[in-house]
């Protein structure tokens, strides 16, 4: 039994759905999802429809953003498994993340719906300034940044998602 | 479609059978206007129209419950039919005034990607491969009736599916999530992947015998290194240069080239 590991940290406003479980999963040969979230985490019905929805041998578990932090920190009880797949609905959960003292190597931004402050970058990213900024800010501290919705297509890096986010 | 009597409250307000069915067949064209901000959206919205007609007489407050609908949202297409069904009996509640409208809003959003991922798995992944090697198996015996045997195939589990999904989800509301639990999409995907390969494999060995017999072996080991070729080159190359290049040998062996 490999000791557990997060393999990934997406940014994906659909959390589980077919390109995490179909495309993502197999690619990251991840045994685990972790779902950082405080509206699943208060939603019976969110998570029961995600537990239907995970293949059977993955582990699978939602918790609060903070909770997530206080298990993903060092010195934290740790992901459920070995190369554990950590989705976040929004960009700001990955700064919290950060924040609370989680290392962030990889940070994938794969879908981010419309919302009337944000511009598109990509064809299912949409950003807001604050957004971009905090990326910029993680960026700073060592997080690699990269856009892809799913990990057969290539990957953008943040400067080509800011030169798009400029040129909107 | 029958109603539980225990469903239905003293004054609870009820869509008629006549309004469900146009749902459902509106639902048919959810992703008729797809589009990137909203995707389903529109869809949606239009699919719920006649639901909302019946629920809200008045103008303002039917405009208000269709602009509800045009959130986002996005499922697989024919797993959408039992969040449809499913919003439909929650609407009749909030028109009732037992329910907050946010409660449709978060009802669709927590199922919709997962639901797709179901989707996805099944129809897209399993289904669809599995009916159309099942029809190129029959090929040899019918010709060109193979197609209509795929057809036949793939939309009659498709069609069921999507009327018994819309019936469970109006049905059960919430509880579409239990009842879709029983229903074993998620463990009966393997097994239809399964049944799949063993058809690709028959196909397989029946075209390396038909290139073969009677005394061409040389067109046999033609086929069969084709065949072991493309399985081991097709996840490098993508689906779409794949068939574009069998296309374009097809019409070369066609026209005689070599």
């Amino acid at each position: 039994m490999k000791s557990p590991s997060v393999a990934l940290v997406r940014v994906d406003n659909r959390l589980v759905h077919g390109q995490v479980l179909e495309a993502w999963l197999p690619a990251l040969d991840a045994q685990g999802i972790l779902v950082a979230d405080d509206e699943a985490a208060a939603n019976v019905l969110a998570r029961s429809a995600m537990a239907l929805a995970i293949p059977p041998g993955v582990k699978f578990e939602v918790l609060r953003v903070k909770a997530a932090a206080e298990a993903l920190k060092p010195g934290g009880k740790g992901p459920p498994a070995s190369r554990t797949l950590v989705l976040l609905r929004e960009v700001r959960d990955a700064e919290a993340l950060h924040d609370a003292g989680v290392a962030i190597p990889q940070l994938n931004l794969g879908n981010v719906h419309f919302g009337v402050s944000r511009r598109q970058v990509a064809p299912s990213v949409f950003l807001d300034k604050d957004e971009l900024a905090a990326l910029e800010r993680l960026a700073a501290q060592g997080t690699r940044v990269e856009l892809r919705a799913v990990p057969t297509e290539s990957p953008l890096a943040l400067p080509d998602i800011k030169a798009r986010f400029a040129d909107v | 479609m029958s109603i539980p009597a225990a469903a239905v409250a003293q004054g609870a307000r009820r869509v008629s059978n006549g309004g469900l069915a146009r749902v459902f067949l509106r639902s048919l064209f959810l992703q008729a206007a797809w589009n990137p901000r909203g995707m389903q959206n529109v869809g949606f919205a239009d699919a719920i129209g006649p639901a909302l007609a019946e629920l809200y007489p008045d103008p303002g407050d039917r405009a208000r419950a269709v602009a509800r609908h045009l959130e986002f949202f996005n499922c697989h297409p024919y797993m959408a039919a039992a969040i449809v069904g499913g919003a439909v009996r929650l609407e009749e509640r909030v028109a009732s005034g037992e329910l907050p409208a946010q409660s449709v809003s978060s009802f669709k959003t927590a199922l919709g990607p997962p639901f797709a991922a179901l989707g996805d798995g099944f129809f897209w992944l399993a289904l669809r491969p599995t009916a159309a090697l099942a029809a190129a198996v029959t090929e040899p015996f019918i010709g060109l009736g193979c197609v209509l045997v795929f057809l036949g195939l793939y939309n009659s589990v498709h069609l069921a599916a999507r009327v018994w999904l819309f019936a469970v989800g109006y049905l059960r509301g919430e509880g579409v999530v239990d009842a879709i639990a029983r229903a074993h999409f998620a463990s009966s995907t393997p097994l239809l992947k399964a049944c799949g390969a063993v058809l690709a494999g028959a196909l397989a060995a029946r075209s390396v015998l038909a290139a073969g017999l009677p005394d061409r072996p040389f067109h046999a080991l033609l086929v069969a290194s084709t065949i072991v070729g493309a399985a081991a080159l097709l996840p490098r190359v993508g689906v779409t240069r794949a068939v574009y290049a069998a296309l374009l040998v097809g019409l070369a062996l066609g026209a005689r080239f070599f």
